[in-house]
């Protein structure tokens, strides 16, 4: 296989060197060459900075937008974190159907065992028009005892 | 008789802790309480104390007390003229007070409330009992509560020692002032777990040598009607269209107290029962009211129990309780009250 593969080089090598080979490379080397004319490089030069100003004033255009865009955000984004922050000491929600019931359970127990014989707030009901009161009683009445 | 059976029984977790004892105020700090002799263990109930529930069925008294607390955000001030003889007590009011005419009898494990406006006696179980002696059972199982003691204020002209039961951070839950001969409890104060005063009473007068026929304890005004917690569920439940319905007293519950409120716009009857040292209330409301039984069992934070459930288109909502699982054991007990009495 090496021995066909050196084989196919060396046959390649000597047609690049033939007659036929040797006629293209002269015409090739005879052909005129043309320098590229001061205007059209002009042209190339003012296409590629238009293009470059182009981008670097979209670029622009877009930092104008979104910089303060950013900003705008960043500086809510920290504002609401800190007018809204849940405070350990603030309730946040109004008192929820579950929330009252168990305050209304803790507040009525908590005053019956405070009042004991006397009035609890279970009881407490202010009293309405006495068709014919009693006698009144002041302190006096009651030192006497 | 009908048996009501909730649908739905839920798993509960009622840890039985300090009810109506609530946590106090980083405000007393540990510096002061350090100066305090404190008690090591629940158990050790100052001595004082132990003087104070034990003489409570001997003491005799008349006097005035001021009792404030606080309720749905608002503060109550009212003033009671107190007589008391043993486990007799009679309560007036100033003829200043919204109150004036009312007269609270308690004897022989019978409260007798007094309205002259309906003329009407309401009757429940007494209540003085329950003050104290739920006081030492709770302070027994809260394991880490601790009792100080210390020189207090002299209040209506007598000499008191200061008894403070103080939670394991070092937070006052409660005040007593006490006078150290009778026991006699001068002065209370109960505070919240921000350390707010919650209720308190202080007495403004007193003798310790009062004159007064024992028959001020005797209350059967002429004509009035007698009304009992089962006449008032009966009552309220015709009036404003709740189920007329009870607990039974087979689950060793005590019908105390029966009232009306609003919950969050809610109506609700609320019914407080006794069980032991325990206070339990059952919350009915006239309709189907979404109430999220973990949210309430969060928002209870462990302190007492709580089991919700629907029946005939009404919630009805236990809180309080002894122990776990009880609270729906005793929820089976509801009972619809015919007109003579429960079905």
């Amino acid at each position: 296989m090496k021995g066909h593969q050196s084989i196919n080089m060396n046959e390649l090598d000597k047609k690049l060197d033939g007659p036929s080979q040797q006629v293209i490379a002269r015409a090739v080397s005879a052909m005129p060459e043309e320098d590229l004319s001061m205007a059209w490089r002009s042209q190339l030069n003012s296409q590629i900075l238009a293009v470059a100003e182009a981008q670097v004033k979209r670029k622009r255009q877009l930092n104008i937008f979104w910089r303060p865009a950013f900003g705008l955000g960043l500086a809510g984004a920290i504002a609401a974190v800190v007018l809204f922050r849940p405070s350990a000491s603030t309730p946040v929600t109004a008192p929820s159907i579950e929330g009252a019931i168990v305050q209304h359970h803790r507040e009525y127990v908590g005053t019956y065992d405070l009042v004991s014989y006397g009035l609890s707030p279970i009881d407490a009901r202010a009293t309405g028009t006495v068709a014919s009161p009693s006698p009144e009683w002041n302190e006096s009445d009651l030192e006497s005892f | 008789m009908e048996r009501i059976r909730p649908r739905k029984l839920l798993k509960l977790n009622i840890v039985p802790v300090l009810v109506g004892f609530v946590l106090s105020s980083q405000s007393f700090g540990q510096s002061k309480l350090a100066m305090l002799h404190l008690q090591d263990s629940a158990s050790e109930f100052p001595a004082l104390l132990k003087l104070s529930v034990n003489n409570a069925n001997k003491q005799r008294y008349s006097g005035v007390r001021v009792v404030e607390y606080r309720q749905n955000g608002n503060s109550k001030r009212y003033e009671e003229w107190v007589s008391r003889s043993g486990r007799k007590s009679r309560v007036e009011f100033p003829s200043s007070s919204e109150f004036a005419g009312q007269v609270i009898v308690e004897d022989r494990g019978e409260r007798r409330h007094y309205f002259p406006d309906k003329n009407e006696v309401h009757i429940s179980p007494a209540r003085r009992e329950d003050a104290l002696d739920r006081l030492a059972g709770m302070a027994r199982r809260a394991g880490k509560t601790k009792f100080t003691e210390q020189p207090g204020e002299t209040i209506a002209g007598l000499k008191s020692i200061l008894i403070s039961l103080v939670d394991e951070r070092g937070s006052i839950m409660q005040k007593m002032f006490i006078e150290p001969k009778t026991g006699i409890v001068l002065r209370r104060e109960l505070f919240d777990r921000t350390g707010a005063p919650t209720g308190s009473f202080s007495f403004s007068k007193i003798n310790l040598s009062p004159q007064f026929d024992d028959r001020i304890f005797i209350l059967d005004p002429k004509g009035a009607r007698t009304i009992t917690p089962t006449d008032r569920i009966v009552e309220v439940a015709r009036k404003d269209g709740y189920i007329a319905a009870a607990l039974s007293g087979a689950s060793g519950l005590k019908l105390d107290a029966v009232r009306t409120s609003t919950l969050s716009g809610e109506d609700v009857l609320m019914e407080i029962y006794a069980a032991g040292r325990e206070r339990i209330t059952l919350f009915q409301f006239k309709h189907v009211v979404n109430v999220d039984s973990m949210k309430l069992k969060r928002t209870s934070s462990g302190e007492f129990g709580t089991h919700s459930w629907t029946y005939r288109g009404h919630t009805f909502v236990l809180v309080g309780g002894p122990n776990a699982g009880a609270l729906s054991k005793i929820a089976e007990s509801l009972t619809v009250i015919s007109k003579s009495g429960k079905d």
